[in-house]
């Protein structure tokens, strides 16, 4: 068994990171897919405003409630499916609301913040909090005892942490006592400065604003201890060994700093490395053509540059802080012959797990 | 003399001096950016704008070649702009920025990073003819636009949403302002593709908007066929004849839309982008860009 399969029967939560564009949506699907095939009651939750899990599930539509698959891919797969497959993509509103609802339990407080129309802006899709809300799902869904193994497939961006960034900033608002500049207008005790910097934030922005973003700090001043806590108990699960990750990237020479980037941060951050899916690889191909021919030389250039992407990326790794590990393990995911948008496609893919790296 | 064709050639799209290249991650809009920033620049003076490239610096203005710039463009940096062109006296901007509050909503508040971002871009049009802008994978492209009616509405009455009213007003003009939906021949980014111009067509109503598909695969000369049920081909003959067949199935998706094709140009081993964008201009020329 390799570590990527290992990740699957141990862990309790796997988080499938990596940039655009790379397949990350279809292979934390298809990790998915093989749990539940291996027995697992799993969930597989993707914060993604382009709805591409739900295309690639087949599915039109995925709704706030986790969608159950299981019946879906004993058809898809032809086998009895003793775990089961869910997937969910959240709303933000819906997510956004039910972390309000988790921070306090008094009604007025949330009633208040429900209310406020910076955080109604924050909440809404395409406004940029989607990262604020992908931990969230994950504790939710980690702490329900429905669920063996969560996969979270994070937001795409270049940066392959950098869904971690924002709630780490909202913190160190908490942390640093920001949220109490915010309150203090209605003490009056403010100093100069800061009374100075708020003034111009008034002439640019206008008195309403200005009103609804000090309702937005006595609010959240409010829920702060019941937040600290929550951002606390999030970090301290990431770190624990519940938690695996995995680096889903192209098998190109170009992949080989990210790989660095990422075990570094990784190590850094006291967090679990689980390995690299290098996705659609072109290794399996057999060359046999001797004449030439525009398609197959291309194949030909594409499989040159994956060789020196193994180079490459053992170097990296051996280069990063990563001491002793030998879960530097890669799998190579074969390119498929046929687009991959659906559950027959996704357990094709799931089945390439078990494939051993050439050396 | 014929009817008149109704559907909007891409290459007209192209000629809007202000550019925005959009599509989902990986499918190459930065090539196609520079390619076309390039083949712009021969003749006016052309500025590259990408949105927090983590390879490059933040904030980098270079200059890759007399008429060609290119912007590397940072929110934090984008903020303290802003902010000290809005406030204009030198001791109250010093006030604001180093103001701890302050530089904590430049950096984190959600919403505000997309409107300065997208407030820069639109200060730049008025220096350069040509301004084409790299944006981010569909999702957080889509953000950048959807920021300025959120903080619109909610700084309403005040000089910023006087700001965005006016960058919603030159943003939507039809002449000045063109989308180029970048896509690959396989069937997800097709249909992508089609969604996100929907979804640029709801936010700006007339907004001009061409399609690319990028990277198609070569014909073989020799199309093999192995049995359907056989998920992956074991010869690059093999895959090369089922990649090609299914560029043809999925290419169906965008039946009927004037689009732009690129080929998947042979990738140097050690760059893949070593003189990529170079032939990317020259076949967009070929095709009619001007």
């Amino acid at each position: 068994m390799n570590s990527i399969l290992e990740s699957l029967s141990n862990r309790r939560v796997l988080i499938t990171c990596g940039t655009g564009g790379v397949g990350k949506t279809t292979v934390s699907a298809s990790l998915a897919v093989r749990a539940a095939l291996e027995g697992k009651r799993v969930i597989v939750i993707t914060i993604d405003p382009a709805k591409r899990l739900a295309t690639s599930l087949g599915l039109d539509h995925l709704g706030h409630e986790p969608t159950d698959l299981t019946a879906a891919l004993e058809k898809a797969s032809g086998k009895t499916i003793e775990g089961r497959l869910t997937a969910l993509m959240p709303k933000s509103r819906e997510s956004f609301e039910r972390l309000i609802r988790s921070l306090s339990t008094n009604e007025e407080v949330v009633q208040r913040i429900f209310k406020n129309s910076i955080l109604g802006t924050f909440s809404q899709d395409f406004s940029g909090a989607n990262e604020y809300l992908a931990l969230e799902e994950l504790v939710y869904f980690h702490g329900k005892s429905e669920y063996d193994l969560v996969i979270l497939d994070t937001p795409p961006s270049r940066n392959t942490l950098s869904f971690l960034e924002a709630p780490q900033l909202l913190a160190r608002f908490f942390e640093e006592k920001m949220i109490r500049l915010l309150v203090m207008p209605a003490n009056r005790v403010l100093a100069f400065g800061m009374r100075k910097a708020f003034n111009i934030l008034e002439k640019m922005t206008g008195s309403g604003f200005m009103n609804q973003l000090f309702d937005f700090g006595e609010a959240l001043f409010e829920v702060q201890e019941n937040f600290l806590k929550k951002l606390k108990s999030i970090h301290s699960l990431l770190q624990s060994d519940e938690v695996g990750f995995l680096l889903v990237a192209a098998p190109t020479p170009e992949t080989a700093p990210e790989i660095g980037h990422f075990l570094n941060q990784i190590h850094s951050r006291g967090f679990h490395f689980d390995g690299v899916l290098l996705n659609r690889s072109l290794s399996h191909l057999e060359n046999q053509t001797p004449d030439s021919d525009p398609a197959t030389d291309l194949i030909h250039a594409l499989q040159t540059r994956e060789r020196l992407a193994y180079s490459r990326l053992r170097e990296a790794a051996e280069k990063s802080a990563v001491p002793g590990d030998q879960k530097l393990f890669y799998v190579q995911l074969p390119e498929l012959a046929r687009d991959v948008h659906g559950l027959e496609d996704l357990y094709h893919v799931s089945t390439l797990f078990d494939h051993t790296p050439r050396r | 003399m014929g009817p008149p064709d109704l559907s909007p050639l891409p290459t007209s799209t192209l000629a809007r001096p202000l550019l925005f290249v959009q599509g989902k991650g990986g499918v190459g809009k930065s090539t196609i950016a520079l390619a076309l920033a390039k083949h712009f620049a021969i003749h006016q003076r052309t500025l590259l704008i990408s949105i927090e490239d983590p390879l490059r610096p933040a904030h980098e203005l270079r200059t890759l070649s007399p008429n060609l710039h290119h912007l590397n463009n940072d929110a934090t940096a984008a903020f303290e702009e802003y902010a000290g062109r809005k406030i204009g006296a030198p001791n109250l901007v010093k006030i604001f920025l180093q103001n701890r509050l302050m530089r904590y909503l430049a950096k984190a508040a959600p919403g505000i990073r997309e409107l300065v971002l997208i407030g820069k871009i639109w200060y730049e049009t008025r220096n350069y003819e040509r301004v084409v802008v790299d944006m981010p994978a569909t999702g957080h492209g889509l953000t950048l636009f959807q920021s300025l009616f959120n903080w619109g509405s909610l700084f309403a009455g005040s000089p910023l949403a006087k700001d965005a009213a006016a960058m919603i007003q030159s943003l939507s003009d039809p002449a000045q302002v063109g989308h180029l939906i970048v896509s690959l021949p396989e069937e997800m980014p097709l249909v992508e593709s089609l969604e996100l111009r929907a979804q640029v067509n709801r936010i700006f109503s007339s907004a001009p908007c061409a399609l690319l598909v990028n990277r198609r695969f070569p014909i073989p000369k020799d199309v093999e066929r192995y049995p359907e049920d056989r998920p992956f081909a074991l010869t690059a003959s093999e895959h090369a004849s089922r990649k090609a067949a299914l560029e043809k199935d999925n290419l169906e998706i965008w039946k009927g839309q004037s689009r732009l094709e690129i080929p998947y140009f042979s990738p140097a081993p050690e760059n893949a982008f070593d003189g990529i964008a170079e032939r990317v201009a020259d076949t967009l020329r070929e095709q009619g860009v001007r």
